[in-house]
């Protein structure tokens, strides 16, 4: 069972793609249901089409490879083996929607994997994979690296650091980039894992990208497994794979809790193990599972949460900024046996302010690990405090 | 550098790509500070200055964008830059002892030089090394599990 590690011959998705029209590409892609594996799910041929069918002068291809959600590094692996069918994944999502120019913005972090993904664009224009491509049809790559900014993997502020703007500023939505994007024009952004899906579904069909997965959650999806587990790494499962299949799968059982989607996902306690699902329509991530083992205090884990969120929290709109710092503080305050239920409650009512009134998808998110954590290990952890006192 | 002024290479390889991409002149900001940090070692003021004129964007958001970012620094810092991560999965494994051990033998905190100023040392957050924590950055190289010994043993080797 495998789509990425799929046996392939680079070059054929974009063959394939370029013996159709854009319409028909978009089509394929729609009909395969593949979903944004950035852990948004957006669905990636509608994407493209408000891209082609959005005006503007030009139109712009933007691979996200700013992986920072903490817990994932799938797209780390992918860079290293698979750049060359990313590339192509890229000029495929170029002829559908009418590009002639991709970016892919790079992770500071990730500044060791640049002389590959550099390798393989060199690579890529001498083996005709880029450059001039068909008649009348020319597309070509160039990297940005970012330089340490996790909010910068959320799609509207990476468009603003290619721009040269500090991220927060100005945008709010609508418009979307795919009718506003880079400098204002029509611009797809999509994940490292998406566009390499795209390829690999150009060269095999639709249809054999719909065996895996669920009616919703077609596909298989990158698994980034970190944590209290005997074998962690990137793992590809089919999605509505249970939570328990694939502790099971990577030495984990025995958790007393898993985290899914990273520090913006949401909290798994061991009682749903059995029943709750890997997929956009259950639990949906990007990639990254944390595991944690039956001795954690998770209030430890929620702070370090939080002190995250507090640090890359870009700091323009209100209920973010300081709510953040409010529910560290919360979480301070329970970990010292200073919390009553009632910071409790406020903190939770904030998650409700901070979910509604936040611009972007990390005070957006913010609540989802603080609600989940807090509510199946909130008690439990003021009740110890209780004891303390 | 004594200078206080852009060489000329740097500011013809900027001119250069702006020819190559034609595209507006702010969009040349995040590879502008790449390059600059890369030959200062930091992102002097003189620098933020002319890059206001070479993109067009007022000083002070070239300065609010630079100190957005973890990896840029306005102020000189050792010669070989280290980052700690100090996210969840490496937090898990243990990079607390890393950091004391760091700590101990070198007599600085995080976000200290050293008085040689030979390494400055930070905390940063996820560094896509969860699987193989805990996980340090030197220079933009990573090293990876780490223990109090190994991590002794390999910042030896930076002079």
């Amino acid at each position: 069972m495998s789509v990425i590690y799929s046996d392939y011959n680079v070059g054929a998705g974009l063959s394939k793609a370029l013996e159709m029209t854009p319409e028909q590409v978009i089509e394929t892609i729609k009909e395969s249901g593949l979903r944004g594996r950035g852990g948004a799910g957006f669905p990636t041929g509608m994407k493209w089409e408000f891209a082609r069918r959005a005006e503007g002068d030009e139109r712009f291809i933007i691979c996200n490879a700013d992986e920072g959600e903490p817990g994932t590094f799938k797209d780390r692996e992918l860079l290293r083996d698979m750049t060359p069918v990313l590339l192509e994944g890229m000029a495929i999502a170029a002829w559908a929607v009418g590009a002639r120019r991709g970016f892919i913005y790079l992770r500071g972090e990730y500044r060791y994997l640049l002389p590959v993904v550099n390798g393989a664009i060199e690579e890529a224009r001498r083996a005709g994979r880029l450059g001039s491509l068909k008649d009348g049809f020319e597309f070509d790559v160039e990297v940005t690296l970012g330089a340490g900014a996790y909010v910068c993997g959320e799609e509207m502020a990476l468009i603003e650091s290619l721009e040269g703007v500090r991220s927060g500023e100005y945008r709010n939505r609508p418009p979307y980039p795919v009718e506003k994007g880079f400098i204002n024009m029509p611009t797809v952004v999509n994940n490292v894992e998406t566009l390499i899906k795209a390829a690999k579904i150009m060269a095999h069909g639709s249809g054999w990208f719909r065996q895996y997965g669920t009616e919703k959650s077609t596909g298989t999806k990158l698994i980034s497994v970190s944590g209290d587990v005997a074998q962690p790494g990137v793992y590809e499962i089919p999605f509505g794979m249970t939570i328990h299949e694939l502790l099971k799968m990577v030495g984990g059982l025995g958790a007393k809790a898993v985290q899914v989607g990273g520090a913006s996902g949401i909290c798994i306690p061991s009682e749903e193990f059995s029943t709750r699902t890997i997929a956009f329509e259950d639990v949906p991530t990007g990639g990254s599972v944390i595991v944690f083992g039956p001795g954690r205090d998770m209030m430890e884990v929620l702070e370090n949460f939080m002190e995250f969120f507090c640090d890359e929290s870009c700091g323009y709109c209100t209920p973010c900024r300081e709510g953040n710092v409010v529910l560290l503080e919360t979480v301070r305050k329970i970990r010292s046996g200073q919390a009553t239920r009632n910071d409790v409650d406020l903190a939770l009512g904030l998650c409700s302010t901070m979910r509604l009134a936040s611009k972007c998808g990390l005070g957006q998110s913010v609540p989802n690990p603080f609600e989940s954590i807090m509510g199946h290990f909130g008690d439990e952890a003021l009740a110890r405090a209780g004891e303390r006192r | 550098m004594s200078t206080n002024e852009l060489t000329r290479q740097i500011k013809e390889e900027i001119e250069e790509l702006s020819r190559k991409r034609n595209l507006p002149r702010h969009t040349l900001l995040m590879n502008s500070l790449h390059r600059i940090q890369e030959e200062y070692g930091y992102i002097p003021d003189f620098a933020m200055q002319e890059l206001s004129e070479i993109t067009g964007i007022a000083p002070a958001e070239v300065n609010a964008y630079v100190s957005f970012y973890h990896f840029f620094s306005t102020e000189p810092t050792g010669r070989h830059k280290v980052w700690f991560c100090r996210t969840i999965s490496c937090h898990l494994a243990g990079k607390d002892q890393i950091v004391k051990a760091v700590q101990d033998r070198f007599g600085v905190k995080m976000g200290q030089t050293t008085p040689d100023g030979r390494f400055t040392f930070a905390f940063t957050n996820c560094m896509g090394m969860c699987d193989k924590g805990p996980a340090m950055l030197i220079d933009g190289e990573t090293y990876t599990k780490l223990t109090p010994e190994k991590v002794l043993e390999i910042l030896e080797k930076y002079e």
